[in-house]
């Protein structure tokens, strides 16, 4: 079921440009050619009964309620499947089409369970509302052969099919076909035998069915019902909001029964996922009530000691001094702090302002160091602006996509479900992955090219592809005179046809084969529209910076950036992950990616705060770490993130927190991290909070509070309350007077306000004095940083190598049901799909060590040893193995190294040397 | 004011190695591994580098040592 207050049209809006005038019910109306008139009628005010219909799935006209009269005309078409036409005259209102709709309504309901009273779905039903509607009086038919008995499927945790009450619309076949793109539901048999089957006619939780909520969402009655309805009843008020979970950052409606959340229902007026959702964000909400949420404050001399239990003033007053004392006898560069990507915008803004006003340090760093921190560098130097180029519906016009190191599928599904859909249309696919994604070959969706290529070697991938583009003379060369650096240019193009970047040279290297360089080369440079999405397997690498440069030199080179279905665009792995970068995370720079050595930025902020600001950069966080092993750095203030679990080497992170004087961390859970903390300071989830995420296409979208704090305070709060208690006072009045003084100081930022976003819904940054209601697509008609500029890309092979000792090449990622760190996702049903991380290993590498699909195995590397169960697949080639980092009893990072980006520091996780060991289960990690 | 003096973390010689490999201009590397440090890196930690280059010098490459030198000029 949508919404509450969701006004469903009954079909999809026309893009096209053309009207058409027609009468409804004697009324005029214009709308574009294509409507439809169940459509047309509706926005004159007249909605036709409908049941199989809904604004966000084609037009199918199998339940013919919505019956309608055209003059001259013969019958009563669908309203549904009949489009508007100039001078056409509809009457959806006759005596005739009253009896038939009460017909039609009749036959529904002769096989319903008439059970309207004890529904979950009473008063939130649309066979209700249409029975209602059409003035459905009496059933005249006895009871005959019926579906009444048909069985309920509760097996998925989150939704029940009760095929009892299914009228067979097809609607949530549909919306799985068409919406997300899954393609795991059918209508099975013919006439009465006709049923919604999952699969093969297997139970829900046993199917390809991902649990997106879009079949529930899609269905009118009680059929698919989420359980939380069906438990605590139909909710009875709304708050908009934003998920917390990826870099989609969708939209959603919570739905509660006074303070109760019943159910989370995406917003078909998001911007970013326009009323679609997964299982995360649709689903997976419940952590924020887990009995192991810390609500009081918690303190303890030394992390051999029990947690104490302390009032806010005195847990602040604690940190505050050893802040001061630990300054006072190790200097005051001595301390730092970490922000967080899962914080709002104003949570992350005051704690950077905390840090450099209050302690006095630009030692700050964000958890997009360990992430997306190359993306920020090589887009600015490539374009000017530390983000990525367009909105999500630019794929709409793509005609090639090419995805690079992005499982999109399960680390970004409601874009992927929009891509899924562009590419059913008929875009060309081009997959660089050393797996294979599901995005390679899946239900209607087949990449035209996978180029499988060994981990570590993306940057002569891409220098390979750019060749080609240079080489075969395949350059926008107007593009490429009109807005990019002449001087850059020249040199890039000289490096690029060196024969040593060809895809013969480098097909020993990077294991690809030249013909398949060769062909996705010409495919890319060839479309008429060619976009590329990359994610974490660009970053994560020792040349993520350098490869996030290729892939914009690539765009450049073959004018494909500045209008729709074109442009680089990052993933963003957790939701605010641009946003916390906007707002001046990294030790280097201020709001708005401005560099601390610049004298007017730091006399800005100077005059704004009234302190000095540092001229110099600070720690990063792997800097931080490094020193608290020599003892040069002795205080961490963490905000929302779990180092010990989400960071490389877990065994050196650890032993950096050991060496510390005091951790302070602010989080939900006592997290992997709090094991070595002073000071835990409970956190707020994102249905307490009141602030702003940016999502991944730079769009600022409104967080508002769906309950109280549980905690009694808002983040920011407490890091006023720390900043005060420090001797730097800092006080707002709500997280709007944040956003201001954000706007004040951040030109990307100067237009925004909390009013403006609840007046528009959301805005893409910059949103200024030029660009009042945001920028979709950025670098239209010059770059940010005026021309173009070409970086050259040499290829420089990692130092982590296979040896004899460790032959294997690990990779890791994330699996759709489980988030990051699991912190969230592991405190909720979604453990039903993913109850453990598992190495995936060819077949081939599994046999010669005698590793049995299922089995505990080993892994270790030059830096450490864990264990967990072995899945052979071959999503992964020979040679290499992956797995995910959710679930701390594994610890995948005890594993990976601290190799990093040369540029960012961004850890190398993508490629870790590794051996694989059967071990007995006695050995497992409990 | 800066921090104590403790002795360097060895992989600052291995991150400055890094860069002055992967800078975009080879010929340049020296200019451009100064002008990255000045820019990403804490004084301190360019302290320690020094203090890595004067006592262990093989381990840095020549051009890291000629982007100290830049830097010391600065």
């Amino acid at each position: 079921m949508t919404a509450l207050d969701d006004r469903d049209l009954g079909t999809p809006a026309s893009g096209a440009r053309r009207t058409v005038a027609l009468s409804v019910d004697g009324i005029a109306v214009e709308v574009p050619a294509g409507t439809s008139v169940m459509r047309a009628a509706a926005l004159a005010g007249l909605p036709v009964p409908k049941l199989c219909a809904t604004d966000s799935l084609e037009a199918f006209g199998s339940c013919r309620l919505c019956l309608v009269e055209v003059d001259g005309r013969k019958g009563t078409p669908a309203s549904c499947t009949t489009p508007c036409e100039d001078g056409m005259a509809v009457r959806t209102q006759t005596p005739r089409l009253e009896r038939l709709r009460r017909l039609v309504m009749e036959l529904y309901i002769s096989d319903h369970p008439l059970d309207c009273l004890t529904c979950p779905a009473n008063g939130d039903c649309e066979l209700q509302d249409m029975a209602g509607v059409v003035g459905l009086r009496e059933v005249r038919y006895a009871l005959g052969a019926n579906h009444l008995d048909a069985p309920t499927d509760g097996s998925n945790p989150y939704f029940s099919f009760d095929a009892s009450k299914c009228i067979a619309c097809s609607r949530c076949v549909r919306a799985c076909g068409e919406v997300q793109g899954t393609f795991a539901l059918t209508i099975s048999g013919r006439g009465f035998d006709s049923k919604v089957s999952a699969g093969a006619d297997v139970p829900f939780l046993e199917s390809e069915c991902v649990s997106c909520g879009a079949c529930v969402q899609a269905c009118p009655t009680s059929t698919l019902q989420e359980k939380s309805v069906i438990e605590l009843g139909i909710p009875t008020r709304q708050v908009r909001t934003t998920c917390a979970y990826c870099g989609v950052g969708c939209s959603f409606v919570a739905e509660l029964r006074g303070s109760e959340l019943v159910r989370m229902v995406p917003d078909k007026a998001g911007g970013a996922n326009a009323g679609h959702s997964c299982v995360k964000g649709r689903f997976a909400w419940g952590y924020a009530s887990h009995p192991d949420r810390v609500l009081a404050p918690l303190v303890r001399e030394s992390i051999d000691e029990e947690w104490q239990e302390a009032t806010w003033d005195e847990a602040i007053g604690f940190a505050a001094r050893r802040l001061r004392q630990i300054q006072a006898e190790h200097g005051v560069d001595a301390i730092g702090g970490i922000t967080s990507s899962r914080c709002t915008n104003e949570e992350v803004f005051v704690v950077q302002k905390m840090i450099r006003a209050a302690f006095g340090t630009n030692n700050v760093d964000t958890c997009a160091r360990v992430c997306h921190s190359p993306t920020g560098y090589g887009l600015k130097r490539a374009f000017g602006t530390s983000a990525g180029t367009q909105d999500f519906a630019s794929v709409d016009d793509a005609d090639l996509v090419m995805v690079i190191g992005a499982n999109p599928t399960d680390a970004h599904p409601v874009f992927a479900s929009r891509l899924k859909r562009r590419l059913r249309q008929g875009a060309q696919l081009v997959v660089i992955d050393p797996r294979r994604i599901d995005l390679v070959r899946m239900p209607h969706v087949q990449a035209e090219h996978h180029l499988q290529l060994r981990p570590g070697t993306n940057v002569a991938v891409m220098n390979a592809i750019s060749h080609v583009v240079v080489a075969e003379n395949l350059v926008d060369r107007a593009f490429v005179a009109d807005r990019c650096d002449p001087m850059s240019f020249g040199a890039w193009e000289e490096f690029i046809r060196l024969p040593e970047n060809s895809p013969e040279a480098l097909e020993a290297e990077t294991g690809v084969p030249a013909t398949q360089i060769r062909s996705a080369a010409r495919a890319y440079a060839a479309a008429p529209n060619a976009a590329i999405y990359y994610g974490l397997g660009v970053t994560e690498h020792s040349q993520g910076s350098t490869m996030v440069m290729a892939i914009a030199n690539l765009a450049m080179v073959t004018g494909n950036i500045g209008r729709a279905g074109v442009g680089v665009n990052p993933l963003r792995g957790q939701n605010n992950v641009q946003g916390a970068c906007d707002m001046g995370s990294f030790p280097h720079e201020l709001s708005g990616y401005r560099h601390v050595s610049d004298d007017s930025v730091r006399s800005l902020f100077e005059d704004a705060w009234g302190a000095p600001m540092r001229a110099e950069p600070g720690l990063r966080i792997p800097n931080m770490l490094d020193s608290a092993t020599t003892g040069a750095f002795r205080a961490l203030f963490i905000q929302g993130e779990d180092i010990a679990q989400s960071d490389p080497n877990t065994q050196h992170v650890e032993a950096a927190l050991r060496a510390m004087d005091l951790v302070i961390v602010q989080d939900l859970f006592l997290n992997q991290t709090a094991r070595f903390a002073h000071v835990f300071l409970p956190g707020t989830s994102f249905l307490e909070k009141d602030g702003t995420f940016t999502n991944a296409e730079r769009r600022i979208n409104r967080v508002r509070p769906v309950m109280p704090s549980r905690t009694g305070k808002t983040e920011w709060e407490v890091a006023c309350a720390l900043a005060t208690a420090m001797g730097y006072p800092m006080a707002y009045a709500s997280g709007a007077e944040i956003m201001d003084e954000i706007a004040r100081l951040t030109p990307t930022f100067a237009g925004v306000s909390f009013d403006l976003l609840d007046r528009v819904g959301s805005v893409q940054w910059p949103c200024n004095a030029e660009a009042p209601v945001g920028t979709p697509i950025m670098h239209g008609e010059a770059f940010t940083r005026g021309l173009g500029n070409f970086v050259t890309t040499p290829y420089v092979p990692t130092d982590e190598r296979t040896t004899r000792r460790y032959p294997l090449l690990l990779t890791t990622g994330r699996v759709l049901t489980q988030y990051n760190v699991g912190a969230q996702t592991r405190r909720t049903a979604n453990t039903t799909w993913h109850a453990e991380d598992v190495l995936d290993m060819h077949e081939a590498d599994a046999l010669v060590r005698g590793i049995a699909d299922g089995s505990w195995v080993e892994i270790s590397s030059r830096v450490g040893a864990t264990m967990l169960r072995a899945r052979i697949s071959d999503d992964v080639p020979a040679g290499v193995v992956y797995t995910t980092f959710h679930y701390p009893v594994s610890g995948a990072n005890v594993v990976t190294t601290d190799n990093s980006d040369w540029a960012t520091n961004c850890p190398e996780y993508k490629v870790t040397a590794v051996e694989v060991a059967p071990r007995s289960v006695a050995g497992a990690p409990t | 004011m800066t921090t104590d003096t403790a002795a360097p973390h060895p992989r600052l010689a291995k991150m400055a190695n890094q860069i002055a490999a992967s800078v975009p201009d080879a010929a340049r590397s020296a200019e451009q591994t100064a002008a990255h440090l000045h820019a990403f890196w804490t004084p301190q930690m360019i302290a320690d580098l020094r203090l890595a280059a004067g006592t262990d010098p093989e381990r840095l490459r020549a051009d890291v040592h000629r982007a100290l030198a830049l830097l010391r000029r600065d």
